[in-house]
Parts: C-alpha cells; sequence; structure tokens
C-alpha cells in the first residue's frame, strides 16, 4: 500500500507539472494584453509590458515563473491593482469549497438514499417518481434552480437571504441549487447499480440462507452497489467546486468562480496561472482520493491498482 | 452527516410547501411609504456593486468602481457634485497669474486619517508618484491633456531628455500650505473640474514607502481625506463605508454608514432592492418594463456621457474611403429603434459627437444647444439607398461584404444583428459578416485595422467637449479609422492651444465636430442612458455625468 501511494504521488507531480507548462504556454496565445483601457497609446503599452517583464522571451518568462512559484510566489493579479494572487486565491478559495462540500454532501446523501428506493421498488411508482426527478434535475441547468428558489423563497416568502453568505441561512438556497444536479447523478447511478446487485447470485443465497431483508440490502446490496457510485464523486467533486460559478454570481457568493472567467477573458496571467494551479492540484488530489478510498471498499482493488 | 441530512429535509419540505404556497399568491409589490421630509434616526445606506473593488491605489485605479470609492474617501483640490466643481482641499478660488499660466491655491486645514496634517508637499508627491513610471501610473495622460507643464514629455517613453522626469512637472510647494502649479499654455477652462480626479489626488510619501507592496490592497492600508473613510473591505463580498467626522465638511454628510454588497447579477440586485435590502439599483431595459409597472414612481432616468459609434476603417479598405458609401452606412441605421427596443433605459439615439448634457461652454450653454441639439440629420432608409447608388457607380462595385467587429457578450449579440440587419436590408448588396471577439481580442483588431466596421464607446476624461474630439486628428492612437482632414486638424489644435481665449476655443470645438459629422469618419449610434430605481425614502442621491459613478456624499434618509 505505501509503495502504491507513492507512486501515485509521483504521478500527482508530474501531472501537476505538465498542466502547469500547458496552461502557461497556451495562456501566452491568448491575443492582446492585460493593459485593456482603450484609452491607452501603443506606446504606452509597450512601457507598462516592459515593467511588468511582458516584453521578454516567453521562455524566460516560463523559467521565472517556476522559479518564483517555487519560492511560493505566484505574482501580482494585473485586475486586482497587483494584489498577490495566493492572498486573493486563500481568500475566495474556501468559500468556493464551502459551497461545493455542502452541495456534494447533501446531493450525495440523498442522492443514495434515493437511488435504493428506487432500485428496491423497480418498476413501481416510487422507482418512476424518483427517475422522472433524476432525469429533470440533470437535465435543468442549476441556474434555473437558483432563479426560481430565489425568486419564491428569497423575494416571494422572503423566508431566505436573496444573496450573500453570512450565517447558515444563506447557505440554504446556494447550496441546494447545486445539489440537485449532484442528488440526480447520484440518485440514477445509485439505481441502475441497486438494481444489478439485487439480481446477483449471492442476494439469492443470502435470501436462502435466511437472512432478514434488512440486513441483505444494508450489508450485501448497498455495499457492493456503493463502489461505481465512488467512482463517479471524485470528478463530480472537483466540476462540482470548480463549477459553481453560476451559482456564486446569482447569489452573490464572494467565490473563485467569476474570478477565474474574468482572468481569462482580461489576459490577467498571474491569476488565470494561480486558479488553474489550485483546480488542477484539486483534481489530482480528488482521484487520488478516489484511488485510495477504492481500496478501502474493495481489497481487490488495491492489489490491482498496484500494477497501474 | 446525520444531523445534516435531517436538517436539509426539513428544508426541502419547506421548499416544497412554500412552492405550493407561492403558487396561490398574485403578485408582489414593495411597501410604499409617503415621503417625508424629517430624516431618519438609521442613517445608513445599503447598495449593491456590480463588480469588486480592483484597486484602491489612485495610480493604478482605471474603472468606476475605484474611482468612486477613492472619491468617497479621499479629496483633492476640487470635488465634483451635480455636475459642478466645488472647492474642497483647496481653501478657495486660486490665485491665477495674468497670463494665465500659473496658478497658486491655498490649503485649506484637513488632516490625514492618522491624524498628520495634509500638505502642499503630499500634493507634489501625489502627482510626480502619478508621473514616475516605476509606480505603473495607469491615467497620467490627464495631466498632459490639462497641459501641466512638461507632463507629456514626462510622460513619452521616446522623449529621452524628459521621460520619467517627473521632477520637472510644474507643481511645487510653495510651503506647508501654498501650492503653485505652471502651465505649458494659459490654463484650460476644465482644469478646476479635472482636478477632482483621483490621479490629482494628494498621496503621502512616508506612508505609500512605508506600506510598499501593501499600499492601498485593503481597508488600512490608505490614509483616508474624503467625506468617508472605508472601515471595512471584504474583497469579493463588499466594503463600508463610516462617516469621516474630521473632514472639513462633515456637517454636510448626514450619512452615517454606507454599505456595499458585491452582486454581479442584475436579477439578483433587483430582488434584493425588492426585498429593500438595498435602497437604489441600476436597471437595464427589461427590468425597467417589469418595474415600471410595480413600482413606477421610484424609477429616475439620466442621460450618461457615454457616446457609442462604429469606427470605420477607412485605411485599409479603399471602398470606405468614398464618402458617400460612408453616408450611406450612417443614414441606413435607424437609431431611434435601436435604442427604444434594444435599450429602453433612458439612452438616445445620436448622430452627434459631443454629448447632450456634458459641456457648458463660455455663454453658459450646452455644447449641444449651439450645434444641432438633436444631432446632425442622418438620413432616412431613401437617402441611404440613393447615397448607396451613388457610391457604386463612383466605386464600380455592385456588392460589398462588411466585417463587423465588436466585443463578446450576450448583449452585444442582439446589438450587433440589429445593426447588421438594417445595413444588410437598407442597402441592397451589403453583406455583413459579424465578428465577435474577446475584449482584449477586439482591442488588437482594432488598433491593428483588421475590421471594416468596429462598434466602440467613448467616456470622457475630462468636463470638455474636448475630450470627445481630439482623438479623431490624423495619426491619433485612438483614431483607428484612418480618417484624416486638414481642417479638423487646425481647428483642433487651435482650440487646443488658444486655452487663453475660451470663446474662440469653443467656437473651433464647435466648428471642429461640424467638419466632422460631413465627412463621417464615424457612425454616431446613441448616447448611452442611465436608469435606475429608487427607494422614495433616499433623497440627493445623484448619478453625475462627470465625476462619481454614484455620489452619495450629501445623501440622507427621510424617515419611512
Amino acid at each position: 500500500m505505501g509503495r502504491y501511494v507513492l507512486k501515485r504521488l509521483g504521478y500527482m507531480c508530474v501531472t501537476f507539472y505538465v498542466v502547469i507548462t500547458l496552461t502557461f504556454l497556451s495562456m501566452k496565445l491568448l491575443p492582446g494584453t492585460p493593459f485593456q483601457n482603450p484609452k491607452l497609446s501603443p506606446v504606452q503599452i509597450n512601457q507598462l509590458k516592459h515593467y511588468y517583464g511582458l516584453d521578454q522571451p516567453v521562455a524566460v518568462q516560463y523559467v521565472k515563473y517556476l522559479w518564483n512559484l517555487l519560492h511560493g510566489d505566484m505574482g501580482g493579479s494585473f485586475q486586482f491593482g497587483n494584489e498577490s494572487v495566493s492572498t486573493l486565491l486563500m481568500a475566495k478559495f474556501p468559500v468556493s469549497m464551502d459551497l461545493g462540500l455542502e452541495a456534494i454532501i447533501l446531493g450525495t446523501i440523498f442522492g443514495i438514499l434515493l437511488g435504493i428506493i428506487a432500485g428496491l421498488h423497480r418498476g413501481k411508482v416510487l422507482d418512476w417518481g424518483t427517475m422522472v426527478f433524476s432525469v429533470l434535475g440533470i437535465s435543468i441547468p442549476s441556474f434555473i434552480f437558483a432563479g426560481v428558489l430565489q425568486y419564491f423563497l428569497g423575494v416571494y416568502v422572503q423566508l431566505f437571504p436573496v444573496a450573500g453568505w453570512n450565517g447558515p441561512s444563506s447557505h440554504v438556497l446556494p447550496v441546494i441549487s447545486l445539489a440537485v444536479g449532484v442528488l440526480a447523478e447520484v440518485a440514477l447511478f445509485m439505481r441502475t447499480e441497486m438494481v444489478e446487485v439485487i439480481n446477483q447470485d449471492y442476494i439469492v443465497t443470502a435470501q436462502a440462507k435466511g437472512l432478514s431483508r434488512a440486513a441483505i440490502v444494508y450489508k450485501h446490496a448497498i455495499r457492493n452497489a456503493l463502489i461505481p457510485v465512488v467512482t463517479i464523486l471524485g470528478p463530480l467533486t472537483a466540476a462540482i467546486i470548480t463549477g459553481s460559478l453560476v451559482i456564486e454570481s446569482i447569489f452573490g457568493i464572494p467565490g473563485i468562480g467569476s474570478q477565474y472567467v474574468s482572468s481569462i477573458t482580461t489576459n490577467d496571467y498571474p491569476m488565470i496561472m494561480g486558479t488553474t494551479e489550485l483546480y488542477a492540484g484539486l483534481f489530482i488530489l480528488s482521484i487520488f482520493v478516489v484511488d485510495i478510498l477504492y481500496g478501502i471498499i474493495d481489497p481487490r482493488i488495491r492489489v490491482s491498482g498496484g500494477r497501474a | 452527516m446525520k444531523k445534516k441530512a435531517k436538517w436539509s429535509l426539513v428544508l426541502s419540505l419547506v421548499l416544497a410547501l412554500s412552492l405550493v404556497l407561492s403558487a396561490c399568491g398574485g403578485g408582489t409589490s414593495s411597501k410604499k411609504s409617503g415621503s417625508s421630509t424629517s430624516l431618519a434616526k438609521d442613517q445608513t445606506l445599503n447598495l449593491a456593486a456590480t463588480a469588486d473593488i480592483p484597486t484602491l491605489d489612485p495610480n493604478l485605479a482605471t474603472d468606476t468602481t475605484s474611482t468612486n470609492v477613492i472619491a468617497m474617501t479621499e479629496s483633492g483640490l476640487t470635488r465634483m457634485h451635480n455636475n459642478k466643481y466645488h472647492w474642497d482641499l483647496a481653501a478657495g478660488a486660486p490665485k491665477v497669474s495674468a497670463d494665465k499660466k500659473t496658478v497658486t491655491f491655498k490649503l485649506r486645514d484637513q488632516k490625514w486619517s492618522d491624524g498628520k496634517a495634509i500638505t502642499a508637499q503630499d500634493f507634489v508627491y501625489g502627482w510626480h508618484r502619478q508621473n514616475d513610471p516605476a509606480a505603473k501610473p495607469a491615467y497620467n495622460f490627464l495631466f498632459a491633456a490639462a497641459s501641466i507643464k512638461n507632463a507629456a514629455k514626462i510622460e513619452d517613453p521616446t522623449n529621452k531628455k524628459f521621460y520619467g522626469k517627473y521632477n520637472e512637472l510644474g507643481i511645487k510647494a510653495l510651503d506647508s500650505k501654498t501650492l503653485q502649479i505652471t502651465f505649458e499654455q494659459p490654463m484650460p477652462p476644465f482644469f478646476y473640474s479635472i482636478l477632482s480626479q483621483p490621479q490629482f489626488y494628494p498621496q503621502r510619501a512616508d506612508f505609500v514607502k512605508k506600506q510598499g507592496k501593501k499600499y492601498a490592497q485593503g481597508a488600512s492600508n490608505l490614509l483616508y481625506s474624503g467625506p468617508f473613510v472605508l472601515s471595512s473591505w471584504n474583497k469579493g463580498s463588499g466594503w463600508t463605508y463610516k462617516k469621516n467626522k474630521d473632514y472639513w465638511n462633515a456637517k454636510a454628510t448626514k450619512l452615517n454608514t454606507v454599505n456595499v454588497q458585491v452582486q454581479t447579477d442584475i436579477q439578483t440586485r433587483v430582488n434584493l432592492y425588492k426585498t429593500d435590502k438595498i435602497a437604489t439599483v441600476g436597471l437595464t431595459g427589461e427590468y425597467v418594463t417589469s418595474l415600471k409597472k410595480t413600482n413606477a414612481d421610484e424609477i429616475h432616468t439620466a442621460l450618461s456621457p457615454s457616446m457609442f459609434f462604429l469606427y470605420i476603417n477607412q485605411k485599409t479598405n479603399k471602398n470606405l474611403k468614398n464618402l458617400n458609401l460612408r453616408k450611406a452606412i450612417n443614414a441606413a441605421i435607424d437609431r431611434d429603434s435601436f435604442v427604444k427596443v434594444l435599450f429602453n433605459d433612458g439612452s438616445v439615439g445620436s448622430n452627434y459627437v459631443v454629448p447632450k448634457g456634458y459641456a457648458v461652454g463660455p455663454d453658459g450653454k450646452d455644447f449641444r444647444g449651439a450645434n444641432p441639439v438633436s444631432g446632425y440629420s442622418a438620413g432616412t432608409a431613401k437617402d441611404a439607398k440613393a447615397y448607396w447608388n451613388k457610391a457604386k457607380k463612383e466605386l464600380g462595385i455592385k456588392k460589398l461584404n462588411l466585417n463587423f467587429l465588436s466585443s463578446d457578450g450576450a448583449q452585444y449579440k442582439q446589438w450587433d444583428s440589429y445593426l447588421a440587419n438594417q445595413l444588410q436590408k437598407n442597402l441592397p448588396g451589403v453583406t455583413v459578416t459579424i465578428n465577435q471577439q474577446p475584449w482584449a481580442n477586439y482591442l488588437k483588431l482594432n488598433q491593428s485595422f483588421k475590421f471594416d466596421l468596429a462598434f466602440s464607446g467613448w467616456f470622457p476624461d475630462y468636463q470638455d467637449p474636448m475630450t470627445y474630439l481630439d482623438m479623431w486628428t490624423s495619426g491619433n492612437p485612438q483614431n483607428t479609422t484612418g480618417w484624416s482632414n486638414k481642417k479638423f486638424d487646425s481647428l483642433i489644435k487651435s482650440a487646443q492651444t488658444e486655452t487663453g481665449n475660451p470663446s474662440k476655443r469653443w467656437n473651433d470645438m464647435l466648428a471642429a465636430e461640424k467638419t466632422m459629422m460631413a465627412d463621417y469618419p464615424i457612425v454616431p449610434i446613441y448616447q448611452g442612458g442611465e436608469t435606475w430605481a429608487q427607494k422614495p425614502f433616499v433623497k440627493d442621491l445623484s448619478y453625475p455625468s462627470y465625476g462619481p459613478q454614484v455620489d452619495f456624499v450629501q445623501t440622507y434618509i427621510t424617515k419611512h
């Protein structure tokens, strides 16, 4: 297990380095400069480029960037008056993570529950209801839910704040809006797995042994059905934490999403790099955690994983 | 986790219930209150900003949010209020020399927020720092625009002798309370109002040096001198102003607290307004229509000084050198329907260069009062066809494809299609290819003349028609049309040098606009407008055409 983990860690670092390099190079292909005030003349823009070292060859800039990064310096953001990128990320990322994790936890728990119920009542009303709900949840974008929730619960009955991120009540609407998609996806997945597991021979064996229904479902069916669900959780977590941009904007949550998009449109190079590194790191880490989780749920995977 | 699940279950039940309940209800309306004139006890104003503050360093600030915050928390020699300048840190009108090339200000007693007095040296340092390339100034061309002595040379990187030598700038502290400013030529008429811009504010050398990289990056990394101080700034979520009790004119400030929350989504801002969480909200067309139905008496409209137009590239597209073709393009566009259908926010169709209600001449009249008020005649669709037929004959062409460059974004899609459609409909044989690009690339393509028509906007820098006119002189970097007109150039040159003779200068500018509008280097489209909703208990809140975007220095809240 120790060697397996070490090896995975090595791969993680290589992947991370490749991501940094590719992002840096493709970022330099973005047209234009970070100096986007139409009132600046080309001469003034060149002068600013010089002061920020942007007139040097890309290779030099790249090496300088890596060197600074190794020393923990991610540079200053062009959009935000040269403020250090790491300070900005540290201030905003926990908010996005908070929102994302709450939605993931809520969505996963309810998704698994719904999936189990549907799987156990295959072909019945409960199953159909869950299926319809899930398909709707997957196909309707989260910002539609967000808008509807904000209007009805925020403006109309004024039960929850319209926007903001202070106190538990302000978390309710954005978390629900974001969790619906997770819930639907997990429920569908869980249902399929349940249906499959329940038809397995070992369930029949368990029934034949005279185990109670609860014991069969809990000990045999759910545990086995959960493995594939864990597979989708890794990417799903990364997607939710990074993909909550629209929700953040609708509910005025001071997260990282909108900053990422604006950093690209404004050629805020240090910010693009910093945010990408954070996201990539997170994604790589979540895949790593999923790999380890497999091993815990199903010891057989640990062995075969060692060869990968 | 179990606890959380239970809690969420309750929530989802509540959610389901409320959806059912709301389906049975009628429309919503915010509470109306009789407007009283007595002050409310709680003088707190809640606002929403559309973006976070990018920077509070007066050297780096170029956007409306940053400059708005700086204008509320810092002071210059003058302060704009209701589109007029008022003496702020200047203790009154300065002494102006006979040749109008030297002015001497006496400073008022005012302290920085750390208790030290603001001195003339602080102004000198602030102005020097704005012209020090190492401090990366982004907007210092205002000093050259205001004809401050040597500013143009100091800001010109090709000037080996002067570039970056900010000590040569025409500003001097005669003593700690006396400030002398010298000009290249007689002081321009807009000088007093431009002094209200953050670029001309004092900064304090010892504080800036001590803060180093941290300068202006947090509420506590700045010194304040304005009607308000910034008491907190939570990056990404908002900031709070508190009244500055040490401001010399503190008695005119009624508000104690102003809370600003960052909300990038307009639907959210409108919802916050409807639920009384914010007191005013800027509106776009679709919200104007819906709020007019429920809160008609809370809707306000004003013209803004933003001008929108199409660049016509006659440098690399030889066809567009043809005047009749440019006139045809200009006449083909129905501007009034454009703003009415697509904006509905107070914007007006324009066929002029200098906006309405922005600059007043020596005779006290608006620029647009002297030159045609609602613009020059653009012509009808019929005129457009006639010009187009002439142009076709002169150029020997039957068809023409135009590359229409614009910035991207959802709203531009509609605007671009409308404009393209007008051209294609009214000029048979013309096809328009829309090329939407991210802003950075738009600028690049625009500056390298890779377009035929480019949709663009212009916002003023100082309170004078010149801010809209001098960019069109031959070879000006902003003049990405390739248009060059000797008469126009000489009129602008003369207006720029004749600052000692305001009425001749004014007439030169009027003539310059007329010259331009006879030759159509651009197609004017519209002058922007602003529409906002404001709770009836908020008084004296203004959206001035020059100065801070939202001015709440003298705003007060009545009982409600």
